[in-house]
């Protein structure tokens, strides 16, 4: 069920109506879970079964490594582990190992290549890893606080935990150690209605209006169409697509926050202005926050992190970029683009450990528009999974020479502006001149419901839904 | 600020509907929209007796010369995005011409859901301002072209993006032959295609039960996939679906001579010559029609009529 439909609508007008219905405290997160049910399984009913197996796995393991034979957590631990990864790893990169182990008309090639892709596993199967984990490090609680000892409660939470509907299928990824010490009765009194307007504001605007109109323009980015475009159409059209990829997956994260929210829950920012970035490293802690820091904290910490030697280092960012990358899709092309933004890590930790440069407009701006330019054509990678496709791609960038169509950079421009002025305003917002402006922050507002209401693009499938 | 900030937006709404009213500059920025546009422009009144249903292949057919008669053919959906407009839009139809090429697609549902809303759909109707023509950016993007002077009214980005309406003969075109014949070579799935036609002829006797006089015709392609297994079996279906015995058809006597742009989308002249070609036929066909028998709910007795090219 897509964030902007009608049926989503109407499913959380009734939610949100019983949630904080008199009387029915004690029922708030039954509530939740049977909306979140009905929202994954609105499209494809049999893919429930998948999300529930994830949940039942979750439930057992870690209520084992709690309350389970004490000798033997780290069993129930890695068990844990293990099966969330093997539901990933089947349902995610069969048609990958297909592809690149048999023939695809081999009858075991055909097979592999035939499994569906359930929406949103990337994202459950991580939740469900962090509540195994967190439960089995204790790093952050004590088990006995969050685990309840009754088998039933436990489940209900676990359920409620990996199952709640704003983050379920797209993210952002929220850790058991930060969302289970929030789950208690709820009151409406409590909502703080102007954040969630803004949240949802915002969000709706970045998704509907920019992104989904953005992505009516990049579309011409697809194989073959590409081949008949001059080289400033393809440059533009790449940009663009960087705002548009922003905007869907921002947007996205934004609305599922502001909509937590409303049921009383926070999520942590998934995006913090990452265009702003001057290096490589600033903008992974800036773009997708939620996975970067699951990377940081479950897997680049675990191989050793920074402490094991600059080598060793260097081969952990690798390894975590190239896993990073795959995370992404089922596609070698996602790992080449981890790969890239590995070696980006790389190359600019080991020049930062031997030049300093100080630190000013220039130097900012010079710093800041090549990680731009390089995230962006980094992109490329997401847009066309087929590694010919890119190729083809950059050959007629170079080969198409010419100028491009005035419209075509006009309404690109005209799109990404938005995009542009929140991440100026985020600089800015510090300054005293800018005290003025805050003031009539409504005005933005007002813009974007305006622009909502009367400017939005044809709705379509956020991006990351396919992660 | 959340009170201020909706006063705000019905402020820039009234605004922008009094613009509207003023100063209605139409705008087409992609090429979706302009299937939408298009639709919401016949749902709103814009509709004529006479009804073409197509693909992007009837989308080239030059309208200015076939006054009269409405277009709902859109670039990237099938001739199930068309009928189920007209079998929303409650109108009588006189005529329906249904393009046969592509039977490949079925309906997009997102765009049909989208123009044929029960609740969009009275309130776009009633306020002009909120139809998708009338887009704030789409304006002030096609205020500024106009202003600067880059182009005339009406042509817009996915025209310009899909490079020259001219006929071609370079690498992207061999790329794209190459690609259309690739799929023309495809044998469609039976099942899936005795489903679509099913579908059509639910269609198609409803629009007769109404009355309308349904003539099918075909868009010409690149001579090299004219006649490739996918077309082919498509006629051999619409032959036994609509024989020509009691059907009228428009038929192309051959696909060669014509040029295109990518080996099936008509280059501009050629679909000002094709568009002749319908336009003769067209007329022929409906100053027989009193001529003609035609029985309500089942197919009419017609022969097949098609009348030679003229150029």
């Amino acid at each position: 069920m897509l964030f902007n439909s009608f049926a989503f609508v109407v499913l959380l007008l009734i939610t949100f109506a019983l949630y904080y219905a008199p009387r029915m405290s004690r029922l708030q997160v039954p509530v939740l879970i049977i909306s979140s049910m009905i929202f994954y399984a609105y499209n494809q009913p049999v893919l429930l079964l998948l999300l529930l197996l994830s949940i039942a796995i979750n439930i057992f393991t870690s209520y084992a490594v709690t309350y389970g034979n004490p000798n033997f957590r780290k069993v129930y631990a890695i068990l844990g582990v293990v099966l969330n990864l093997s539901i990933l790893l089947f349902f995610k990169y069969s048609p990958l190992f297909g592809k690149t182990l048999f023939q695809e008309t081999s009858s075991i090639g055909e097979f592999l290549i035939s499994i569906p892709l359930p929406i949103g596993i990337s994202f459950f199967t991580f939740q469900g890893i962090s509540l195994v984990v967190d439960v089995f490090k204790e790093n952050y609680f004590t088990d006995h606080e969050v685990i309840p000892s009754s088998f039933r409660q436990h489940a209900m939470r676990t359920a409620f935990f990996i199952g709640f509907f704003p983050g379920l299928v797209a993210g952002p990824i929220v850790k058991a150690h930060d969302f289970l010490p929030q789950i208690k009765v709820k009151h409406f009194k409590d909502i703080d209605w102007e954040r969630c307007f803004r949240l949802l504001v915002m969000g709706y605007f970045l998704k509907m209006v920019i992104a989904d109109n953005l992505k009516e323009f990049t579309f011409w980015i697809t194989y073959p169409y590409f081949e008949g475009l001059k080289t400033a159409s393809l440059v533009a059209l790449l940009f663009g697509y960087s705002f548009q990829i922003f905007a869907d997956f921002a947007g996205y994260s934004l609305i599922a926050i502001g909509l937590a929210k409303l049921f009383g829950y926070n999520f942590k920012d998934n995006f913090n202005f990452p265009y702003i970035s001057l290096s490589f490293k600033e903008f992974w802690k800036r773009w997708h926050i939620s996975l970067s820091s699951f990377l940081m904290e479950y897997l680049y910490f675990p191989l050793g992190g920074n402490r094991k030697g600059k080598v060793r280092t260097y081969i952990n960012l690798m390894v975590t970029m190239i896993l990073g990358g795959l995370w992404h899709g089922a596609a070698w092309s996602y790992a080449v683009w981890g790969t890239f933004h590995g070696i980006a890590l790389a190359v600019e930790r080991f020049i930062t450990d031997r030049v300093k440069l100080n630190a000013n407009l220039v130097v900012n701006t010079i710093k800041g528009a090549m990680v731009f330019c390089f995230v962006t054509l980094a992109w490329l990678l997401f847009k066309l999974p087929e590694f010919s496709h890119v190729i083809k791609y950059f050959k007629a960038m170079s080969v198409n020479e010419g100028l491009l169509s005035g419209s075509l950079l006009l309404y690109i421009m005209l799109y990404s502006l938005p995009v542009v002025l929140y991440h100026v305003n985020y600089l800015v917002r510090e300054r005293m001149a800018y005290e003025p402006v805050r003031r009539m922050e409504y005005i933005p507002y007002g813009l974007m419901l305006f622009l909502i209401v009367t400017n939005s693009g044809p709705a379509g499938a956020f991006i990351y839904f396919q992660f | 600020m959340i009170r201020k900030s909706l006063l705000t937006a019905f402020i820039l709404l009234l605004l922008h509907a009094l613009v509207v009213y003023i100063y209605p500059v139409s705008s087409t920025q992609y090429s979706s929209q302009e299937n939408t546009i298009k639709a919401q422009q016949f749902i709103y009144g814009g509709a004529h007796k006479d009804i073409i249903i197509g693909s992007s292949l009837s989308n080239r057919l030059v309208m200015d010369s076939l006054r009269g008669i409405s277009n709902l053919s859109f670039s990237g959906n099938s001739i199930f995005d068309g009928l189920s407009i007209l079998n929303h839009s409650g109108l009588t139809p006189r005529t329906v011409f249904i393009e046969t090429n592509i039977m490949s697609r079925g309906e997009n549902v997102g765009f049909t859901s989208y123009v044929n809303s029960p609740i969009l759909n009275p309130i776009k109707r009633a306020i002009p301002s909120l139809r998708d023509e009338f887009q704030p950016i789409g304006m002030v993007g096609e205020f500024i072209i106009r202003t600067l002077g880059k182009r005339p009214a009406g042509t817009h980005v996915a025209q310009q993006a899909k490079a020259s309406e001219e006929p071609r003969d370079d690498a992207f075109f061999k790329t794209m032959l190459a690609l259309q014949a690739e799929d023309y070579n495809e044998v469609p799935d039976t099942l899936i295609l005795q489903a679509r036609f099913e579908h059509l002829a639910r269609e198609v006797h409803r629009l007769e039960a109404k009355g309308a006089r349904i003539i099918f015709f075909e868009m010409p392609v690149n001579e090299t996939v004219c006649d490739l297994p996918e077309p082919q079996m498509i006629r051999t279906f619409y032959r036994k679906y609509f024989p020509e015995n009691k059907y009228a058809y428009i038929r192309v006597p051959g696909c060669a001579g014509y040029q295109t742009t990518d080996g099936a989308h008509l280059a501009d002249n050629e679909a000002a010559r094709f568009t002749r070609f319908f336009k003769t036929n067209a007329d022929a066909l409906l100053t027989t029609r009193k001529q003609l028998p035609v029985r309500s709910g089942t197919p009419s007795s017609r022969q097949t009529e098609s009348l030679p090219e003229k150029n």
